[in-house]
């Protein structure tokens, strides 16, 4: 980055919208790697040989064949605590940046994102009063049923109050999701205010952490986050004519209403599914899919799947710096994103755009 | 296709619309003009059924709009906005694929609708940054691309330079030829007498006149339609309009 002046950067990304394919496998390739690479990060050293071992006897059939030089602490290490770290930050950051791209498309306004129907503060206020009453009749995993379950039960909310005549008007929803989540955020902050002592752990969910998912959370919520992103992507065509407005989507053929209601759904499905395992991630949502339409152009057929690679990258990425800056602490991702991602991110941006980006 | 309005109104606080009654023929082309305000983008969402009427009935092909599905709609209705959207970061092919989403893609078809403007190289440009005129002119192609019986058209000649307008004018000409109903807005005067088969005069809301443009677009009609005086002077295919600033 710092060798291309911004005019080649500029001539490079026009070239590579001439090869949309190519840059969409190479930038899957990166994400392979990173997530490869992820896994030497932490408190204790890991040879590469040894952690492609225990990919070895990971897959099926395959795992006779791969000779076994590493101790049992290490696939441990690697097993059960930095996969699915490493695999969450894959999942959760896809499926961030792919709701972002899907709400943008239907509300036409590039600085929304999955939050602002409702999405986050319903999980705050789910995970929060799990934690702040102590709440367990779900087992052990009540909290992060909560935060699900809230999440997506603050987006119909917001939804059906905005519905009128069967319709829903892109900035009457905005409004109405912005209002619900002050409301559900004042709730929110009435019961931290009134439950000081357990601020901290409250505090940490709030601000995000890939620290505590384990295989038995990843699971569920990676095949609600595939499924959903599945169908998203199907939807690029519909959300590509919505982007030029409801009238005119309806004029060349689509079912604008349906469209729309299919998606915040799966946002909200896939969203709420992955903060319920992290807590809250901000700006992945916001800024991917801008930087895949900044990369490939605004179609969804690109946006879509390209802000999913690049929300997994960033968040595996900013995960490798929490867990890997200072030995021995884990720093909640939410800092780290804000504090190292957002200066990274908008050089970035005006590298690649000059500044001119209209959205 | 054959577009039927019978006893229309429409109203919304302010401004009240009809009562239309009038049947568009398939392969003719019609032109609503009026002053700003006088009701011909909303007589157009209506034929399009954006939006319903609070009486009377509008049929196309027979079946009425409010009970077509937006699939079967966009089959036999294309409509070129009065205002374009500019979609974030879409290219001018990205624009022309959500036209062809019914009838799917077809690059050779894309290609000659875009050519069909003079704007084939334009294929891969950013549509954003595009002036208004070649925005409209994209527009216009996608609408071609589209390719339904009913082209509905809210001031398809707006923000060209006169080549475009002429341009646009042979482009309308072909598509009636091939057999298109077209529903217009327009406001030069000179081309609707020229291009339209029938017109449809407005004024708040109120049809002033509806027929054939040789017996409808009359000085009369006109002066009845805008405050300005009109007369007529002779060209060399006809009579042209002009209206007269005395005010
Ligand atoms: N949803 C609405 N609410 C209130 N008033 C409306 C609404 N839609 C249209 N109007 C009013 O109806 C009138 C007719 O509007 P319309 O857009 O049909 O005019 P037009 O003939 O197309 O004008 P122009 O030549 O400026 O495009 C205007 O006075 C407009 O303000
Ligand atoms: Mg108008």
């Amino acid at each position: 980055m710092h060798v291309i002046g911004n005019e080649r950067l500029r001539a490079f990304v026009q070239r590579r919208r001439e090869m949309k394919y190519a840059w969409v496998g190479f930038l899957f390739l990166l994400l392979i790697i990173v997530i490869i690479l992820s896994d030497f990060i932490g408190s204790v050293r890991i040879p590469l040989l040894n952690i492609l071992e225990i990919y070895g006897s990971q897959i099926p059939y395959l795992s006779h064949f791969v000779p076994h030089n590493y101790t049992s602490a290490q696939e441990q290490i690697i097993v059960q605590l930095r996969e699915p770290e490493i695999l969450g930050g894959l999942i959760i950051g896809a499926s961030l940046g792919i709701g972002g791209a899907a709400i943008q498309s239907i509300f036409r306004n590039p600085i929304s994102e999955p939050y602002v129907i409702g999405l986050s503060s319903g999980a705050s206020l789910g995970a929060v009063s799990a934690i702040v009453l102590g709440l367990t009749f779900l087992g052990i995993y009540t909290q992060q049923i909560m935060a699900f379950v809230f999440g997506l039960s603050i987006v119909f909310i917001v939804y059906f109050l905005a519905l009128k005549e069967g319709r829903i008007h892109p900035t009457y929803l905005l409004l109405t999701g912005v209002a619900i989540s002050f409301f559900i955020s004042a709730i929110v902050a009435l019961l931290l205010f009134t439950n000081l002592n357990l601020q901290g752990e409250a505090f940490f969910w709030l601000l995000g952490s890939l620290e505590n998912i384990n295989w038995t959370l990843l699971y569920p919520v990676a095949i609600v986050v595939l499924i959903a992103s599945y169908v998203i992507y199907l939807q690029h065509r519909e959300l590509d004519a919505i982007q030029m407005g409801d009238m005119h989507a309806r004029s060349v053929g689509v079912n604008v209403e349906r469209t729309k209601r299919l998606t915040i759904f799966l946002v909200a499905l896939s969203v709420s599914a992955s903060v319920s395992i992290s807590g809250l991630i901000g700006f992945v949502g916001l800024v991917m899919p801008h930087l895949s339409r900044m990369l490939l152009g605004g179609s969804n057929k690109y946006v879509i799947p390209v802000s999913g690679i690049l929300g997994a990258m960033f968040l595996i990425c900013a995960d490798d710096i929490a867990r890997g800056i200072v030995s021995g602490v884990v720093i909640p991702i939410g800092i780290v994103t804000g504090i190292i991602g957002v200066p990274f991110l908008l050089y970035f941006m005006r590298r690649l755009t000059g500044g001119r980006y209209e959205g | 296709m054959k577009v039927e309005l019978d006893s229309v109104t429409f109203s919304v606080p302010s401004f009240e619309l009809g009562p239309l009654n009038f049947s568009i023929e398939e392969g003719t082309i019609t032109a609503i003009i009026g002053k700003n305000g006088s009701g011909k983008s909303t007589t157009l969402k209506l034929i399009h059924g954006d939006l319903r009427p609070d009486t009377g009935s509008i049929r196309i092909d027979g079946s009425k709009v409010s009970s077509l599905s937006s699939s079967q709609l966009a089959e036999k209705t294309s409509f070129v906005w009065q205002e374009i959207y500019s979609p974030m970061s879409f290219s001018v092919r990205d624009v022309m694929n959500v036209s062809g989403y019914k009838r799917g893609f077809d690059e050779d078809r894309m290609m000659m609708a875009l050519d069909e403007v003079g704007l084939a190289s334009f294929i891969d440009r950013d549509f954003s940054v595009l002036s208004g005129g070649e925005r409209r002119l994209v527009t216009l192609a996608a609408a071609i691309y589209q390719d339904s019986e009913i082209m509905i058209m809210d001031e398809p000649t707006n923000f060209l330079d006169i080549d475009n307008q002429i341009l646009v004018y042979k482009i309308m000409k072909r598509l009636k030829m091939a057999g298109k109903t077209l529903i217009l807005s327009m406001h030069d005067l000179d081309a609707v007498h020229h291009l339209a088969d029938f017109v449809l005069i407005l004024r708040n809301g109120n049809n002033i006149a509806w027929g054939r443009t040789i017996s409808t677009l009359t000085i009369e009609n006109l002066n009845k339609a805008f405050n300005v005086s009109f007369q007529t002077y002779d060209t060399v295919n006809g009579s042209s309009f002009v209206g007269s600033y005395k005010g």
